[in-house]
């Protein structure tokens, strides 16, 4: 740090005494203002991060629709099979609508990355200049150079090592097909490009399999062709604004985002706290100072300017710093958000760090006001006093002990207040704000509870013949100002590791257990080709005859317009309904059999607010149509909800009959025998099928389940280290307040090694206060994230069960870092040369 | 008519000129690129004369590289008014039979191109417009039963594969709707329908034309309607190389005589802007029987030439000497350039009887220009 004064620096000129005084304060006590630095950057940078992570996703989301809808208007979207691309051809010779293109769109892998395959007729474009986000005045032309030509960025085939000429593979569906990069172009927006693949609609076609069918037919219109337009278009098709649909795309994500910045807020909170405890601290030790100044003359009004002046240099600078670190960890960061809304919501091909300079000022400003309105309170507080009270601590912390129960009514009241909030219906972002007011109102209540503590010790130990434990635990309560507030920064560090660790514990259980019982087939097979169901049907046919296969039924999983948006719609043909059955009908199966009906998932009913015996609008090729709703069912899988019907009522009302997977209930043989038998029967079609066994999906599941939290680690690791600074710098003020009794200590006759002891001792304690009160606050916090959090997100409900590793993992967190933190102070104390100490007096 | 051999040539001039495209269909779309690369390798040549089979050979020929169904034509209202109309479909192959093979319809193996534009000579007034597609699963084609030729919505279509043949042409600005029936019957030129273009062998296409269809229907200019009447005139021509290095554009002129003769004669260029020895044309009677014209009977001579804003010039008043005939031909609007991709001076004409000056007959004029630098 530039500005950072060093002691041998000849002192700059234009300064004031008091300002020299503050310098050399700040300068003296390098330790902790640096840690006070420290604290303030951690804070910082960790609001900072997650704000850049989740507005750098959310860009990219956007960036990711509208380099593919370009600047249409409109869009036409198909039924689950698409569109037939004869109705393209007459939309253009039939109604002369010449601002339209076709697109055939799919997500597949190059050398493990994913790309967004865009298959585009570019003559058609030229017309509605749909690429021009992206490809710019790129060789369009190289799209035709030949059956397998591809186009990339210039940027997306230097990640690929990939020079023009070159040919490489891509993998769609488990299908393998060589493709030649035949152009590379500089993109305008090199970020909305990378990560695209584009290639001629006729390779599109081949690659995705996707044989006559279009994705979508991009459109610029105007009013009167509008009107045209829909006047003529087929009922199975639906035309939507390009705007609307790309915005009701993006809020399929949104309570993923809220739930980002409700965890960096909490972040921010544990931050806050310990840019409080830290600044506090910087202005209580200098106490003496200050009484003497304002002894000598000095106004009250110098004084706190003086405070305020030195606050706002650490401030700044370690917002500034915090804003750097952040900018770094943001990076990290927004890869796991974009993985996570490609893995839940929708794949995307933008995962560049796009930098929102907000985010930035958003952090600064919320550093600076934070440690700012920190050192303000005592400022005013040490202002207030005499001057000759002024230097006495004791006078303090008898002022804190007094204030103990108000503070701790006070949390009390709020804690009730969260409570209550999370009791009535609300939204996803009230749930927040209640769970903010429970974990501040706790935080209130800390102190008093570290005080009730230690006297429930002292009381426990007063038999005690060691002396020392008496002095040690009685250090505790006589410094409640400072240990009330690491123990409270600790309690909620570790609580949110308690409380998201039984959240995502629980969730993984439920997730499990649904997995287990919502896949009862054995292997399930799926198509490599999406256009061409035939080859499912006749293996199906050929399973069926085998004797040790018990059944074979056969499924698809597509898309379907409705009242609410495209959602995915799953059909069945069992004769059985395998999801377990959240509430339904009394002959919601028979009802549904017969194709009386359809089932929806548990987050569909919330989020719509449907209910068993509601009708849900759905998109036919007759157009649309109402379906009665017989029955929840519970899904992990989708978070925007899923219906399920049956194949006979699906083939009533759309026209492109057809699977997607099978699912295999065998007799017997275990499943990974029936893997391989199967494979052979397969033989040389081996490339349009996918076998798998119900374990390896189940554990492909859980993998990205596992991926989806994996933020979430990280971000409770980064509350735990903003605890463990809050620690160390409450423990190192404590000791150093102490510094003098230390000295007596060491003069009536303890040893040093009997001191660090002493000390060590203490900080165990505190972290052992704060062990146990997070686990109530933990589980609290679990609580609410589930029941309340998590349904009002995504409508899921989920079994809460208590893993036992996370409260072993709370408490050894807890001590782990009390411990740790306590070594340099206890070292400290214990180097104390009792004359030295003693001196001052 | 031999006009536009040197399509791939003309595309790239076109293209890496920049010039201006009225419906921005042209600029992010290099197609020099597509249709660079001059290789006739696996490509049909005209090499002999063919045998033509009818309505079979108004449909397309994959095998060679580029093909056109060119209409123009002359019309009036009952008052008089005179217009002039052109509506032409371009087909150029990408690559040559049999090289691609993909399972799907979009597979690109031709280029469709269309070029429309009408004349209004009261008004001074010369309109244009072009489009570009592929086949597609059927956005662009040519096929018979019925004769059916077609970009999107732009369509010239025949009653089963008899006429009247349908022209229904919206381009925004102006539209078409007229109706073409042949009063003579189609005409093979150059050696029964095989048009040597130079020396080299190969360097040729098969031609031929309705030299005369009489024309009824309506034309739009903007808001303004007018029924009109008149003559069109059909040419039909496919290669795959024609012009010869060393010649830089062509004159081609179609004329509709009152007399009832009609007149094809096209005049290749050299460097120096001379007449090449390959030029030719037809003398076709009022029966439809056809007179071989060759370059030595021809003499044709500029009387005034007009530069456009490119500063390429065009003669846009001509003599024309033919045996013992003499006419003056003069456009009847001086702009009549049509800029787009491909950039060429195509219009009406009336002819003239040089002593009197009577108007003698109606026609299209077509002049290319390439410039050898290039």
């Amino acid at each position: 740090m530039a500005c950072w004064p060093n002691r041998k620096d000849p002192l700059p000129g234009k300064l004031s005494l008091l300002q020299l005084s503050s310098l050399r304060f700040i300068a003296r006590r390098r330790w902790q203002s640096w840690l006070t630095l420290v604290g303030i950057m951690l804070g910082v940078c960790m609001v900072v991060a997650v704000d850049l992570a989740n507005s750098s996703a959310r860009r990219a989301f956007a960036l990711s629709l509208e380099s593919m809808s370009g600047n249409t208007t409109h869009q036409i979207i198909g039924g689950p099979g698409g569109i037939d691309e004869s109705v393209y051809v007459r939309l253009r010779r039939e109604l002369g609508i010449r601002r339209s293109a076709p697109l055939v769109t799919g997500s597949l892998q190059v050398k493990g990355h994913r790309f967004r395959l865009i298959g585009s007729d570019p003559l058609s474009d030229a017309a509605i200049d749909r690429h021009a986000l992206v490809l710019g005045r790129g060789p369009v032309s190289d799209l035709l150079r030949g059956p397998g030509a591809v186009v990339l960025s210039n940027r997306s085939a230097e990640r690929l090592e990939l020079n023009v000429g070159e040919s490489f593979t891509v993998h769609f569906a488990g299908r393998e097909t060589d493709v030649t990069l035949a152009g590379v172009f500089a993109a305008e927006n090199a970020a909305a490009s990378d990560g695209l693949l584009f290639a001629d609609i006729a390779v599109a076609q081949r690659l995705l399999q996707r044989w006559g069918k279009l994705d979508g037919i991009h459109l610029i219109l105007d009013a009167t062709d509008h009107r045209r337009l829909s006047e003529w278009l087929p009922p199975d098709l639906k035309l939507v604004e390009s705007r609307a649909r790309n915005h009701s795309l993006q809020q399929m994500s949104e309570a993923f985002h809220i739930n980002l910045t409700a965890m960096s807020l909490l972040a921010m909170l544990v931050a806050a706290l310990l840019i409080y405890n830290t600044m506090t601290l910087a202005v209580l030790q200098r106490r003496q100072t200050l009484g003497v100044y304002r002894a000598l003359g000095v106004s009250r009004r110098e004084v706190f300017a003086l405070i305020l002046g030195e606050s706002a240099v650490l401030a700044v600078t370690g917002s500034a710093a915090g804003i750097v670190l952040g900018l770094l960890l943001g990076q990290f960061l927004v890869h796991l958000v974009t993985r996570t809304i490609s893995d839940l919501y929708f794949s995307l091909h933008v995962s560049a760090f796009l930098l929102d300079p907000w985010s930035l000022v958003k952090g600064f400003a919320l550093g600076v006001v934070v440690t700012l309105a920190s050192a303000t309170l005592p400022a005013w507080e040490a202002n207030r006093t005499v001057p000759a009270a002024v230097q006495q601590r004791s006078q303090l912390e008898e002022r804190w002990q007094r204030q103990l129960p108000a503070l701790a009514l006070l949390g009390l009241a709020m804690l009730a207040l969260g409570l209550f909030m999370v009791s009535v219906e609300g939204s996803l972002v009230q749930g927040f704000l209640a769970l903010t007011m429970m974990v501040l109102g706790f935080c209130l209540m800390v102190p008093a509870a570290v005080g009730a503590l230690t006297q429930a010790i002292l009381m426990v130990i007063s038999v005690s013949p060691y002396q020392v434990i008496r002095v040690t635990v009685r250090g505790i309560s006589s410094g409640i100002s400072r240990t009330g507030l690491a123990v409270a920064a600790l309690t909620v560090a570790i609580s949110v590791t308690v409380g998201v660790g039984v959240m995502v514990g629980s969730f993984r259980h439920t997730v499990g257990v649904w997995l287990e019982q919502s896949m009862r087939g054995d292997v399930y097979i799926s198509s490599t080709d999406r256009g061409n169901s035939d080859a499912l049907s006749m293996l199906k046919l050929q399973l069926a005859e085998a004797d040790w296969i018990d059944r074979v039924s056969s499924s698809r999983l597509s898309s379907v317009e409705s009242e609410f948006g495209p959602i995915p719609l799953m059909t069945v043909s069992r004769s059985g309904i395998d999801m377990p059955i959240k509430k339904a009908m009394a002959n919601a199966e028979t009802l549904f059999l017969s194709g009386k009906g359809v089932l929806i998932s548990e987050p569909l009913a919330y989020h719509r607010r449907l209910g068993v015996g509601d009708e849900i609008s759905l998109h036919t090729h007759d157009g649309p149509r109402q379906f009665p709703v017989v029955g929840i069912f519970f899904d992990y899988i989708s978070t925007q909800g899923m219906v399920l019907m049956h194949d006979d009522l699906y083939g009533n009302w759309w026209n492109d009959g057809g699977i997607s997977a099978l699912t295999v209930y065998a007799d017997g043989p275990p499943p990974e025998s029936i893997v391989n038998t199967i494979q052979d029967i397969i033989g040389s079609r081996h490339e349009q099928f996918q076998v798998t066994s119900n374990r390896d999906i189940r554990d492909a599941a859980m993998r990205i389940f596992d991926r989806t939290f994996a933020i979430t680690d990280v971000l409770r690791l980064l509350a735990v280290i903003v605890a463990f600074v809050s620690v160390l710098s409450a423990l190192i003020a404590l000791q150093l307040e102490r510094t003098r009794e230390f000295g007596i200590l060491r003069a009536t006759g303890m040893t040093p090694g009997q001191i660090r002891a002493m000390v060590l001792a203490q900080t165990l304690f505190l972290g052992l206060f704060a062990g146990l009160l997070a686990i109530p606050l933990g589980l609290l916090m679990a609580d609410v994230l589930i029941n309340v959090i998590n349904r009002r997100a995504f409508g899921w409900s989920m079994q809460q069960i208590m893993p036992p590793t996370v409260l072993l993992q709370a408490m050894v967190l807890a001590l782990g870092s009390a411990l740790l933190a306590g070594i340099y102070p206890a070292h400290r104390a214990a180097s104390i040369s009792p004359s030295v100490a003693l001196r001052e007096e | 008519m031999p006009h536009r051999p040197g399509l791939p040539i003309l595309l790239l001039i076109a293209l890496t000129s920049g010039c201006a495209d009225p419906i921005r269909e042209v600029p992010t779309l290099n197609l020099t690129d597509i249709l660079g690369g001059g290789t006739t390798e696996g490509y049909d040549q005209a090499t002999q004369v063919r045998r033509f089979r009818f309505p079979d050979d108004h449909g397309p020929h994959p095998g060679f590289r580029n093909e056109w169904w060119y209409f123009t034509g002359n019309v009036e209202t009952g008052k008089g008014r005179h217009f002039g109309y052109q509506v032409t479909f371009f087909r150029r192959a990408l690559s040559a039979p049999g090289a691609r093979d993909s399972g799907s319809r979009w597979a690109i193996s031709d280029v469709w191109m269309a070029h429309v534009a009408v004349t209004d000579t009261e008004a001074q007034q010369h309109r244009s417009a072009q489009r570009f597609s592929r086949s597609g699963p059927g956005l662009a084609g040519v096929s018979i039963d019925p004769v059916d030729m077609w970009l999107d919505d732009w369509q010239v279509v025949g009653d089963g594969n008899g006429f009247p043949w349908r022209v229904t042409i919206d381009a925004d600005e102006f539209s078409l709707q007229l109706s073409l029936t042949a009063t003579k019957p189609l005409v093979l030129h150059g050696d029964r329908g095989l048009s040597r273009k130079s020396a080299t062998v190969g360097n040729a296409s098969y031609y031929y034309s309705y030299s005369r269809l009489a024309t009824v229907g309506n034309i739009r200019i903007g808001e303004d309607d007018h029924t009109v009447t008149g003559n069109s005139w059909f040419d039909r021509e496919w290669s795959t190389s024609s012009l010869d290095t060393g010649q830089t554009g062509w004159d081609w002129f179609s004329l509709q005589f009152d007399s009832g003769y009609d007149l094809m004669y096209y005049q290749l260029r050299d460097q120096r802007g001379y007449a090449d020895g390959n030029s030719q044309g037809s003398w076709i009677d009022a029966r439809g029987d056809r007179t071989p014209i060759t370059a030595s009977e021809v003499k044709l001579t500029v009387l005034k030439e007009w530069r456009n804003r490119h500063g390429q010039t065009y003669p846009i008043r001509w003599r024309m000497d033919y045996l013992e005939r003499s006419w003056v031909i003069q456009a009847t609007v001086t702009d009549q350039f049509m800029d787009l991709a491909i950039p060429y001076w195509e219009g009406a004409v009336q002819i003239h009887d040089p002593e009197s000056m009577a108007p003698v007959g109606r026609g299209y004029l077509e002049m290319t220009r390439i410039d050898p630098a290039d």
